[in-house]
């Protein structure tokens, strides 16, 4: 099977800081994928090589066959309309309704008459269940709304790749699990292939096909696939801790045994 | 809880040159920690003891300063070769102590923290600094001329409703205050020079020297620094709290040019307003050189009107408007940039809205300069 996504030999440094090097991994049609790790692992710093935010120190990325970090134009205004990006915040435009959020991207990239703009619009934001929100500002939604229309706008153009970058963050439980099934029925639904960057492992349980784990200390990868196979199988503390929930710490200090006795 | 009052006591307990054991009682809190501190250390130096034993059985309270003090005394200790030790910790003085890194709190401190650079040495960083914006800005310039350019040739694509909002933003309401600082500068002006003209009798020459300093350099001038300061700065901020919330990076990964679609509006609609700003505050201008004329110089409106058409040539008029052009060009650039250049957080929204109206003022002062030689070899 063609990767969607090809990640090579990856390396990433601020000045003499070195971010993750050598990281390799490839992401197939249809999956999501998660990127999972610490604080300071480096996940931010990948998503925004893989988005062609930021150039990568070495190494290569390829996505649906396209370097990110291109500056041939007609390539970067393909890879724009095949992949769709939510940020943490939203990222809204919040001097545009949501439908201006959504319009300005079709009328970028197509020649689409308003009426058909309307439309795809009306029906983007019925899939994520803002249906007649069209009119509403960003600062009239709530956080889960936000990330709602969020999505909404990443998807407007139907892109096969999507990158949501902690997509959970900020939301409350039942929320974030609506989240999760709305992610999860756009992939099955439309078979969009989903690279998310989170640490909210439950979210990772839910809708994660496939996983892996950067580590800020070993600077790569240290951990990769299901994620329930990971939580069952991996013999390495550091993947234990993160996924089963439980520091190595806590299993093995005795002092805060003894506080946790006096409690 | 904290008791603020109450302090920590020491009873000492030993000879000079043996073992000494402090009980300490009380109260080892963040209020009063300084003295068992300080009195611990000289405790050493008087005492020079074989071993130092600290008792902690009748401590009340300790809190995480109070167990630096007990940190810092081992450190004491073990900078005097003395060997230490306390005694009678609860579970949870130890649990304190234990989350304490307090090796770090007195041990060697980075020298390079403390070092200030050498003269040199900062000066360089201020040249680098400068060269590294210069070029940043060279950059910017580029991109911006290029997207000017993609918009002359194709201005279909244009935000031409955000260039019309912008207009309104930047023009229309600064109009009010803008007439009012021209009508007041008008009027310091001419009668601050009516005082000494008048003394000539040269009375009708307050409307020509008005005319002139208003028209050439004072409208031009006063309305870039008004622009620069209303208009400038709301451009970076904007512009900058795109950049926090990731807009910015959102229409970059949706396949906008952020300078095309943010930058270009913003000039365009500075290009159209300032040059009209003008024009408009050295109407008003005139006008409060004319009421000065009128009232304080026994000249009919008529003379006033006459004289001041008089003076100016239509040069005057149009290299002011020339000079509004690029002032608006100017101002609106370096704004965007700065904006683009914002950091992290709403901190550097307000540096960026700093340095965009400082560079802006800056910027219209050095071309000002220029113009002036360039005027007068045209003229």
């Amino acid at each position: 099977m063609t990767p969607v996504v090809t990640v090579e030999n990856l390396t990433a440094r601020y000045g003499d800081h070195i971010v993750f090097e050598g990281v390799s991994f490839n992401v197939f049609a249809g999956e999501i994928f998660a990127i999972v790790g610490g604080n300071g692992c480096g996940k931010t710093t990948i998503f925004k090589c893989m988005t062609g935010l930021l150039p990568p120190s070495s190494g290569r990325i390829l996505v649906k066959g396209i370097d990110p970090s291109t500056d041939d134009e007609e390539q970067i205004k393909t890879l724009r309309k095949e992949t769709g990006v939510l940020f943490q915040s939203g990222a809204l435009f919040g001097s545009m309704t949501l439908h201006d959020n959504m319009a300005v991207v079709l009328k970028e990239h197509t020649s689409l008459p308003a009426p058909v703009i309307d439309m795809i619009i009306k029906a983007k934001l019925g899939m994520v269940k803002l249906a007649g929100c069209e009119n509403l500002l960003p600062s009239e939604l709530s956080g889960g709304m936000k990330k709602r229309a969020g999505i909404a706008r990443a998807m407007v153009m139907d892109p096969g790749v999507l990158f949501l970058d902690e997509p959970s963050a900020g939301l409350d439980p039942v929320t974030s699990g609506d989240f999760d099934t709305l992610v999860k029925n756009i992939n099955t639904g439309m078979g969009t292939t989903m690279i998310i960057i989170t640490h909210q492992m439950e979210s990772i349980f839910n809708i994660a096909h496939r996983v892996i784990m950067l580590d800020k200390d070993a600077k790569g990868i240290i951990a990769e696939g299901n994620p329930h196979e990971l939580r069952k199988h991996s013999t390495d503390h550091r993947v234990m801790a993160f996924f089963g929930g439980v520091t190595p710490e806590h299993r093995t200090d005795p002092e805060q045994s003894e506080a946790n006795e006096e409690v | 809880m904290k008791h603020p009052d109450q302090q920590c006591a020491i009873r000492v307990e030993g000879e000079k040159g043996r073992r000494l054991t402090l009980h300490l009682s009380g109260y080892l809190v963040t209020e009063h920690v300084d003295r068992p501190m300080d009195e611990i250390q000289s405790l050493l130096d008087d005492y020079r003891p074989s071993q130092l034993l600290i008792d902690v059985s009748d401590v009340i309270t300790m809190d995480s300063a109070g167990a630096l003090a007990l940190a810092k005394a081992e450190e004491d200790a073990a900078a005097r070769s003395i060997p230490f030790e306390i005694l009678n910790m609860t579970p949870g003085m130890k649990r304190t102590l234990r989350l304490l890194d307090y090796k770090k709190p007195f041990g060697d401190r980075d020298s390079s923290l403390d070092r200030t650079p050498p003269l040199f040495e900062r000066i360089r960083g201020v040249f680098l600094d400068t060269y590294n914006d210069f070029i940043r800005v060279m950059v910017f310039v580029g991109e911006l001329l290029s997207a000017l350019l993609y918009s002359a040739i194709h201005p279909l694509s244009i935000r031409w409703a955000d260039s019309l909002l912008y207009i309104k933003r930047a023009g229309v309401d600064g109009l009010p205050i803008l007439g009012l600082i021209s009508f007041l500068i008008g009027l310091i002006i001419a009668f601050m020079s009516s005082l000494q003209l008048k003394q000539f009798g040269a009375n009708i020459y307050v409307a020509s020297f008005l005319a002139i300093a208003v028209v050439r350099e004072l409208g031009p001038i006063m309305t870039a620094i008004l622009v620069a300061g209303r208009s400038g700065s709301a451009f970076a901020a904007e512009i900058g709290t795109m950049k926090v919330n990731e807009e910015i990076d959102a229409l970059t990964v949706m396949g906008f040019d952020p300078v095309r679609f943010i930058a270009v509006p913003k000039v365009l609609a500075a290009m159209v307003a300032v040059p009209i700003l003008t024009l408009y505050a050295n109407l008003f201008g005139i006008l409060g050189g004319l009421v000065v004329g009128v009232t304080g110089l026994d000249l009919t409106p008529y003379t006033y009107i006459q004289q001041t058409i008089k003076s100016i040539a239509a040069f005057d008029i149009i290299s002011g408007i020339v000079k509004a052009v690029v002032f608006a060009v100017l101002i609106s650039g370096i704004s965007c940039q700065r904006g683009f250049e914002t950091g992290e957080g709403a901190e550097a929204v307000g540096i960026s809205a700093t340095s965009a109206v400082v560079s802006s003022i800056f910027l219209i002062i050095v071309a000002d300069s220029i113009f002036a030689i360039v005027i007068h070899y045209i003229r």
